[in-house]
């Protein structure tokens, strides 16, 4: 199932159908447009 | 508690609700018809507003907007736990059935409101703290470049 990740500042979504799953993402992933890290982003 | 504080509630809570019924008139007003006179309970429903922010300032300062938050939620809080629960007892004392109805629909918004400012106020914490975080890799990759600036300069010197 794939889920998406919002972006708790600014409300940037990884959507894992169009951009791969999120556990794939390197740990030091930072949201493009804020720059929060992965830890503060919400699965809705 | 200060017989000035208290005076400073009393108007505080005298400018607020002269506020609410100026705009209550000016709504009859201009169903009437009465334009002219719903403007002019208008403009001075907006002095009033700023007499009361006076009064405001003088009773809470200038809080942050989480302290703001935190006393929305302690006032919503005591409408819905103390204030409209007393008032609903005492309306079904005296039969007033069609108050106790409104009551009751006053402390279900009351209810709905003070689980708005919670949210927005975790919703705030949660912003700031992740907001922290960036400014601290901000800060950490300004010191590289400046780290590195002074090493190249070191060298530069160094020739």
């Amino acid at each position: 199932m794939s889920e998406t990740h919002v972006c708790v500042v600014c409300g940037h979504e990884h959507d894992e159908t169009i951009e791969g799953k999120w556990n794939d993402l390197p740990a030091d992933f930072t949201c493009p447009e804020c720059g929060v890290g992965k830890e503060d982003y919400e699965v809705i | 508690m200060s017989i000035t504080l208290k005076n400073l509630e009393s108007a505080l809570a005298g400018e607020s609700m002269a506020h609410i019924k100026y705009r209550y008139f000016a709504r009859i007003a201009r169903d009437e018809g009465f334009e002219d006179i719903a403007q002019h309970f208008e403009h001075t429903a907006d002095q009033e507003i700023k007499h009361a922010w006076g009064h405001l300032d003088l009773l809470v300062g200038t809080p942050t907007t989480k302290e703001c938050l935190q006393l929305a939620i302690m006032g919503e809080t005591y409408e819905f736990t103390k204030m409209y629960p007393t008032f609903k007892a005492q309306a079904e004392q005296e039969g007033n059935a069609f108050a106790a109805k409104e009551i009751d629909h006053q402390i279900s918004e009351s209810q709905e409101h003070a689980a708005q400012f919670m949210e927005i106020m975790q919703k705030a914490e949660k912003r700031f703290t992740a907001l922290a975080k960036v400014e601290e890799r901000h800060a950490k990759a300004y010191e590289d470049l400046l780290n590195s600036l002074e090493f190249k300069q070191a060298l530069l010197g160094g020739k």
